[in-house]
């Protein structure tokens, strides 16, 4: 009979994403949305949800072999969480090497709060770190799967136990596994850079955004350079290369062939050209 | 002076039950004293076995009966394990025999509310095993008056209405005060004390005036055990290790823990020995980092371990042993607690590392701390997780950057592959030791790993000399 007048305003689109009910993945992205601790690294931050590594989540680094910075990439926000009131530990589960406990000491990271755990059977592995994520004591777990043979459910596991512990849980696998399904929060893929003070990155999964490709990250931004400049050193091989062949021309018998196999080496790898560094292709 | 009497009225029959650790809710049971019947359960009484009916009688009663025979060496030595259970609520704890232990609780009532400490006994002994009854008064015997009394069902009632029936008068002198009309205390204090000396005799006017407190009642305490070893032997055998864990071992550690409390220490590691028929044993030591006192945090390791081991098949036999224990310490909870992770579900450091050494095994669990030699190899220690040690300070000339990974054992890599970025540095190793001088490089590897190489200096081994050793990663 008397149909409601219509309006005839059509509604801004921009004003239906106003409605409080709508939840952006865009708020993930902003500083202060979930827990995070600052990963040193400026570049890094402003791509991470939260601005920093997930507090109470799962992240997982891939990389073909250990030894390209993967550590110092995750030195600062362990010494910022051993330096927080709660969870002062760091608990490192199957580290594949010795961590050796001078070079940690240098870099800020106290040994006394430092656990390391070597569980053998993956259940045993996935006990272990479920047990370190759920501990209040426990700030950040370190875990280094034995032999990769971790299925979605798994990651999902971890990430709930890192999620209920508040707790940094960083998973290192093998670069293959890239294009395995995971549930962690956050997927990093690592790959040496030209030079060994930086890093190059993958972002491969995230939340509230897309991956990112060929992040570039310089490692002495938040930790102390690992060597100087190699330039001065090799000057000074050259230097020294030329007066060794000097005395090896004047005193040919001093016990010879094996500084001259030294400079050998040492030439071979001065006149080299930067090699190209292998890389796996990005799909 | 304040005393806390416990009464245990069944202990006859809980003797048996609670140390056997047989179910003793459904089955109708007796306890026989010279072949009549001394005690009844519930479940009997309400068949209608009534105390003082032969075995006989009873079994064609209910035919399903369990029937124990008396035991008062037995019974005796439940009352000093209840005893000494009872111990960490007051230091005076001294035993009623037969039936009957007193606390003196004034000094213990700065520590507990009047109402904690009486619902922590009761339910102390309730969760051993053993039904009892308590009662509070001025004197010692006031208190066991008080508690007995109660087993004719008047709680809470005044000393003078208390009957004389269950108390420690002899029979024939109740009977003679129910025929002058005397069936109260309060009726029999009020007649004078020589009157009644001349006509009951000495011990009743003893009694009465242990009961006013116009006599003084010295009482023997009881004196803890120095160690701590219990054992439980079945009439059942357990197959199941959920049951035996809630059953046998949950009592056992609720023992140890009221022990703990008792001597004030924590303990740091247990055995626990499970016994077959055969003799077959089979032994499981655990341990903890910290003193530990609570039966929940003793069970909860002792059961991630059980988990783990093999057991005989029919257990008949559990004994628990404290091996070692130190002073307590109270460790003093967070006034405010923080927001972050603390739905008290959580575990401190050193419950998680007990956690993980009781399911991985004892060397599962490591920390490195870094001592203050300097060839790489000596340079760093590991350590049992938690144990302290002693500090050592780091030298401070070692500028020069470490790697982070070390390999536990030099490994061989081709020179070509590798592009040297700093050194020399020599090290020498110490000359008592093997006399070897390393010359260490920076070097990135081919795969863009930074790595820590090093060459010997010897010139002894003539064949390896070429050769860079990869000896850490600078991850």
């Amino acid at each position: 009979m008397c149909a409601l007048k219509k309006s005839f305003n059509p509604v801004h689109p921009q004003d239906l994403l106003k409605h409080p009910l709508l939840w952006r993945g865009q708020q993930l992205t902003q500083p202060g949305s979930q827990p995070t601790v600052r990963t040193g690294f400026e570049c890094l931050d402003e791509h991470l949800p939260g601005h920093g590594w997930p507090v109470g989540g799962l992240v997982e680094m891939l990389l073909a072999h250990a030894g390209i910075g993967e550590l110092r990439l995750l030195l600062p926000a362990l010494i910022t969480l051993q330096g927080h009131a709660h969870g002062t530990w760091s608990i490192w589960i199957n580290p594949p090497f010795i961590p050796y406990a001078p070079a940690l000491e240098a870099a800020g990271v106290n040994g006394q709060r430092l656990l390391l755990v070597y569980p053998k059977t993956t259940e045993d592995f996935l006990w272990t770190l479920e047990a370190a994520c759920k501990s209040v004591s426990c700030g950040a777990v370190l875990a280094w799967p034995v032999a990769d043979k971790l299925k979605p459910h798994d990651t999902r596991r971890i990430q709930i136990a890192a999620k209920q512990g508040h707790t940094l849980a960083c998973l290192f696998r093998p670069l293959a596994k890239r294009y395995n399904s995971s549930m962690a929060e956050l997927r990093l893929a690592l790959h040496p850079a030209k030079t060994s003070h930086h890093l190059l990155l993958d972002i491969v999964k995230r939340r509230g955004g897309w991956p990112i490709e060929q992040l570039q990250l310089a490692l002495t931004d938040a930790t102390p350079s690992v060597h100087t400049n190699a330039k001065h050193v090799q000057e000074l091989f050259r230097e020294w290369q030329i007066i060794q062949r000097h005395q090896v021309t004047t005193h040919p018998r001093i016990k010879g062939t094996d500084d001259l196999a030294l400079t050998a080496t040492l030439e071979a790898n001065l006149h080299q050209a930067p090699r190209p560094i292998t890389r796996h292709s990005l799909h | 002076m304040l005393w806390l009497a416990l009464y245990f009225p069944q202990l006859p029959l809980e003797s048996f039950t609670a140390s056997s650790y047989i179910e003793h809710s459904r089955t109708a049971q007796v306890v026989l004293e010279q072949n009549r019947v001394h005690l009844a359960n519930t479940v009997a009484l309400s068949a209608g076995i009534v105390p003082g009916c032969s075995l006989a009688t009873a079994y064609s009663i209910e035919p399903s009966l369990q029937h124990f025979r008396r035991d008062s060496n037995r019974e005796a030595a439940e009352l000093q394990k209840l005893a000494e259970s009872l111990y960490g609520f007051s230091s005076l704890v001294s035993l009623a025999a037969p039936d009957s232990i007193v606390l003196e609780i004034q000094g213990s009532l700065r520590l507990f509310a009047q109402a904690d400490l009486l619902i922590g006994a009761r339910e102390l002994c309730e969760k051993l095993g053993f039904t009892c009854l308590t009662g509070m008064a001025a004197t010692a015997t006031a208190a066991i008056t008080l508690a007995r009394s109660q087993s004719q069902s008047i709680n809470d009632a005044l000393l003078s209405q208390c009957g004389l029936e269950h108390q420690h008068v002899k029979h024939h002198v109740v009977e003679q005060l129910a025929n002058m009309g005397l069936t109260t205390l309060g009726a029999l204090l009020l007649l004078p004390r020589n009157e009644v000396a001349q006509r009951f005799g000495k011990a009743l006017v003893l009694y009465l005036d242990k009961l006013e407190g116009q006599r003084h009642e010295p009482r023997k305490t009881i004196q803890p055990a120095e160690t701590f070893e219990r054992k439980i032997h079945l009439l059942q055998p357990i197959t199941n290790k959920q049951q035996l864990l809630k059953g046998p071992m949950s009592k056992l550690s609720l023992e140890l823990q009221q022990w703990l409390i008792g001597n004030q220490r924590g303990c740091e590691k247990l055995t626990w020995r499970f016994v077959e028929h055969s003799n077959n044993a089979s032994t499981l030591h655990v341990r903890f980092t910290q003193g530990k006192q609570r039966q929940l945090e003793l069970l909860s390791v002792s059961q991630l371990q059980l988990e783990q081991a093999t057991l005989p098949a029919d257990v008949l036999s559990i004994e628990l042993k404290l091996i070692s224990s130190t002073p307590w310490s109270t460790q003093p909870n967070d006034l405010f607690p923080t927001t972050q992770g603390t739905d008290n579900n959580g575990q401190s450091i050193g419950e998680l590392v007990d956690a993980l050494s009781a399911r991985l095994g004892t060397q599962a669990c490591q920390q490195i701390h870094g001592s203050d030699r300097h060839t790489p190899e000596y340079a760093w220690q590991f350590k049992k997780a938690l144990q302290s040690a002693s500090q050592t300070v780091l030298n401070e000339h070692s500028q020069a950057s470490r790697p982070l990974w070390l390999l536990s054992k030099p490994h061989p890599v081709k020179a070509t592959d590798l592009q040297l970025l700093q050194g020399p540095e020599r090290i020498q190793s110490e000359w008592w030791l093997h006399s070897d001088a390393r010359d260490y490089y920076i070097a990135q590897h081919r795969n863009g790993a930074l790595c820590w190489v090093y060459r010997t200096a010897a010139i002894l081994r003539e064949q390896q000399r070429h050769e860079f050793y990869l000896h850490g990663y600078f991850a």
